[in-house]
């Protein structure tokens, strides 16, 4: 989608007369990336999405997507990704590093808390409970003292996969919690 | 908020960042993407990105299973379903049955 025209808002149709390749015209020098790296878009915890790969993809897609809008891409860039000019590949991957750990972020927070509440659930389940209680009321059965203690470890052990997803977002666990609680809040207000 | 939702937050990242790499910003400060475009562009990408990062995520989980994936173990039973968990949603987002 190397579709450098200066426009935004409306789509309209391209005029031959555009520039090709208004990169051209760029006041700063775009970093190329070295084609023998990945390149590689960073959250806090550590490398997760390549942003070539993603540069790519929303190259293709927005091709393709273009005339559904009513809007004729730049015949410069509506060539296959390896053809589309180096500076452009450069932009788009630079865009895509920046946007990706978002998306990617807001995924890994989406399954942080599937996970929470999979071992919430699990715990209040009725089976769970009851298994609890019976522990309870027992003298210290210890058969029953193993259901409860697997039970907790499973729990557990759901608990400790959020943490991990937690440590890939680079976010401390009370931050998430507290990014929820601020949710609510606004939701109330 | 769905996972694979283009907040206002993303699309302002996509916008700024095509503004800040140069290439004659418009004078209205926003960037060479045709916008309307730019957020079909990143709603068809976002699933991809997100089952990459949670395919990170199980592959993360599944490390601290102790015994190879043929020999679970009870206590490793717990990371492997949570593993599971997460790749079923990157699976789902992959195959464009996205249920949110």
């Amino acid at each position: 989608m190397s579709d450098l025209d200066g426009v935004a808002g409306e789509p309209e149709a391209t005029t031959e007369e555009a520039p090709q390749v208004a990169v051209t015209d760029s006041p700063t020098q775009v970093p190329v990336p070295d084609p023998t790296e990945p390149v590689v878009a960073i959250l806090a915890g550590g490398a997760l999405v390549s942003a070539e790969a993603v540069a790519r993809a929303f190259h293709e897609t927005y091709e393709r997507l273009a005339p559904s809008f009513s809007y004729e891409t730049r015949k410069a860039s509506a060539v296959p990704w390896e053809q589309v000019p180096e500076n452009n590949r450069a932009l788009m991957t630079a865009v895509a590093a920046e946007v990706a750990p978002l998306v990617a972020a807001q995924a890994l927070r989406s399954a942080y808390w599937k996970l929470r509440e999979h071992a919430s659930s699990y715990r209040g389940a009725d089976a769970f409970r009851r298994v609890v209680e019976r522990y309870e009321a027992s003298d210290r059965d210890e058969r029953l003292y193993r259901g409860v203690v697997i039970d907790e470890w499973y729990a557990r052990g759901i608990e400790a996969a959020a943490r991990d997803v937690a440590e890939l977002l680079g976010i401390e666990e009370y931050d998430i919690e507290g990014e929820r609680a601020d949710e609510l809040e606004a939701g109330r207000g | 908020m769905a996972d694979t939702e283009i907040t206002r937050e993303v699309m302002d990242a996509a916008i700024s960042a095509d503004v800040a790499h140069g290439l004659a910003a418009h004078p209205d400060g926003r960037g060479h993407y045709v916008q309307c475009c730019l957020e079909a562009g990143l709603r068809a990408v976002a699933p991809l990105i997100a089952a990459q990062a949670l395919r990170q995520a199980a592959d993360e989980i599944r490390s601290h299973i102790s015994a190879p994936r043929a020999r679970v173990v009870a206590a490793d039973v717990p990371l492997d379903v949570a593993a599971g968990i997460v790749e079923r949603r990157a699976d789902e987002l992959e195959r464009g049955t996205d249920h949110g």
